[in-house]
C-alpha cells in the first residue's frame, strides 16, 4: 500500500490588499480612494457603502476639496 | 499798538509719553508652557526609551532567553538654527526734534538718550514677538516641500489635506515651528523612524472653529486624545491653542439664550487667569489654525540661552563713525517626543 505525503505548500509574502473604498482605512490616501470614483460611481456611492456618518462624509468632502486645491 | 511778527508758530508743549506699539509677549519662553532646553550650540542629541514586556505561566526551571522583556533606546540628533537680527542707525535725523535736547554737548554727539530709552528699547520686544510666533507657526523651506510631498489621507497615520494647506500658506522661516515638527521630523523613536511624517494623533471630522463652534471642537481633540496622555497626572497635559481662541471661548462661555452652556471654566483675571477645558489647562500662543493637546515636556525647544531673545548688542561703529550699529544673534530649534501621545487638531 503506497504512502500518500502531501508536501506543504510553500509559504509566499501575503498580499492583504488595501480596501480604498473606504477613505478612513488606515493607509488610504485621498489619490487612491479618488480612483474608485467613476462615470457610474460617485462620491456618495463610495460614503454610502463605507457607512460613514453624516460628520466624516462633511469633513472627508471638505478635505477632498483642499486636496484637489492643493495639487493645482 | 499793533504786533508785527513773522517766522511761523511753533508748539510750545509737548505730550511726555510717546505711545508705544503693543507686542505680543513671549508666553512660551516667560513662562515656560513647554520644556526648554538650554546650552545647545550646533545640535542636540534627544534619547527616547521604552521597554515592552511579555508574561508567561511561572516555572520552576532556570531563566532562559525568552525576548519577554524590550528594552529600547533611540537617538535623534537635531540641529540647531543661528539667526539674527542686525543693522547700523544714526540718530542725525532726530536733530530738531524733542530728542535733540537728550543729545549731548558737542557735534560728534548725536545720540539720544531719551531716543534709546523710549524707541530703541522696543527692538527687544519686538525680536521676541517675531521669535515666539516662529516657535508656533511657520516651517523651513525644505520642510514645507517635504510636508507638500506626502500623500495625505482621512485615517490615522496619514496628514489631512487641511493640515497641508495651512503648512503652505504659513511664513517660510529659518527654523521649524513644533507645528511643523510634529508633522514631519526625522527623529528614530517612531514607528517607521527617520524622515517622514510624525506619529501624532489628528482630530478628523473638524469643521471651522467659530464662537458656537468651539466647545464640539475642542470636545473632538479631548475625545481622540490618548487616555494615558489625559490620566498623566505626575506631568499634566495642557492644551495649546491660537490667541484667538481667548476670545471665543469667552463669547461662547457667555452666549446668550436657553442654549448657553459653559463648557470652559475660566479663574482669575488679567495676568493671572488661567482657562479650563475638561480639567485641562489652556495656554494660547501664536498657533494659527492647528491646536495641539499635549504632556508639556513633550514640546521642546531647544537653545542656546533663552535669554539670547532680549539681549541686544548696541555699539559705536568703528573708524569714527557717528553710526551705532545694533545686533541679536539666537540659536534655536524645536522637537518632539513620546510624539503618539500628542494630538494635533488640524493635522
Amino acid at each position: 500500500m503506497g504512502v500518500t505525503t502531501e508536501k506543504t505548500p510553500k509559504k509566499e509574502g501575503v498580499k492583504v490588499k488595501l480596501d480604498t473604498k473606504n477613505p478612513f482605512n488606515k493607509g488610504v490616501s485621498y489619490e487612491a480612494f479618488l480612483k474608485n470614483v467613476t462615470k457610474t460611481v460617485t462620491l456618495d456611492d463610495l460614503f454610502k457603502k463605507a457607512d460613514l456618518t453624516t460628520d466624516q462624509i462633511k469633513w472627508v468632502k471638505l478635505e477632498i476639496e483642499q486636496f484637489k486645491k492643493n495639487k493645482k | 499798538m499793533a504786533v508785527n511778527y513773522t517766522g511761523g508758530t511753533s508748539n510750545q508743549t509737548e505730550l511726555e509719553r510717546i505711545q508705544q506699539e503693543i507686542y505680543a509677549e513671549s508666553y512660551t519662553i516667560r513662562d515656560g508652557i513647554i520644556d526648554i532646553d538650554q546650552n545647545h550650540k550646533n545640535g542636540a542629541d534627544v534619547y527616547e526609551s521604552s521597554v515592552s514586556v511579555t508574561v508567561s505561566a511561572a516555572t520552576t526551571s532556570g531563566v532562559t532567553a525568552t525576548g519577554d522583556i524590550n528594552m529600547k533606546v533611540n537617538k535623534t540628533g537635531v540641529p540647531l538654527v543661528s539667526f539674527q537680527y542686525e543693522d547700523t542707525f544714526s540718530e542725525k535725523a532726530l536733530k530738531g526734534t524733542r530728542f535733540e535736547r537728550s543729545m549731548a554737548a558737542g557735534a560728534f554727539n548725536v545720540d539720544s538718550s531719551e531716543f534709546d530709552q523710549k524707541v530703541l528699547i522696543q527692538v527687544a520686544p519686538a525680536i521676541g514677538e517675531q521669535v515666539e510666533g516662529y516657535i508656533w507657526n511657520g516651517s523651513t523651506a525644505a520642510q514645507k516641500v517635504a510636508i507638500a510631498a506626502l500623500a495625505p489621507g482621512a485615517a490615522q497615520g496619514s496628514i489631512s489635506a487641511g493640515a497641508q494647506a495651512l503648512v503652505a500658506a504659513s511664513p517660510s522661516n529659518l527654523f521649524n515651528s513644533l507645528t511643523s515638527t510634529i508633522l514631519y521630523n526625522t527623529s528614530n523613536s517612531k514607528v517607521v523612524a527617520g524622515a517622514g511624517l510624525g506619529d501624532y494623533i489628528k482630530v478628523p471630522n473638524i469643521v471651522a472653529v467659530t464662537q458656537t463652534t468651539i466647545a464640539q471642537e475642542y470636545g473632538k481633540m479631548y475625545a481622540v486624545a490618548p487616555s494615558k496622555t489625559i490620566n498623566h497626572t505626575s506631568e499634566p497635559p495642557k492644551i495649546y491653542a491660537p490667541l484667538g481662541d481667548r476670545q471665543l471661548i469667552k463669547l461662547a462661555n457667555n452666549s446668550i439664550g436657553a442654549a448657553s452652556n459653559k463648557n470652559f471654566v475660566i479663574e482669575g483675571f488679567g495676568a493671572t487667569e488661567k482657562i479650563y477645558f475638561n480639567g485641562i489647562e489652556i495656554c494660547f500662543v501664536p498657533l494659527v489654525g492647528f491646536r495641539i493637546l499635549s504632556i508639556p515636556s513633550y514640546l521642546k525647544l531647544l537653545m542656546d540661552l533663552t535669554s539670547d531673545v532680549s539681549t541686544l548688542r548696541v555699539g559705536q561703529m568703528s573708524d569714527g563713525a557717528s553710526d551705532r550699529y545694533i545686533k541679536n544673534i539666537q540659536t534655536a530649534a524645536t522637537w518632539v517626543v513620546g510624539q503618539k501621545y500628542i494630538t494635533l487638531y488640524g493635522g
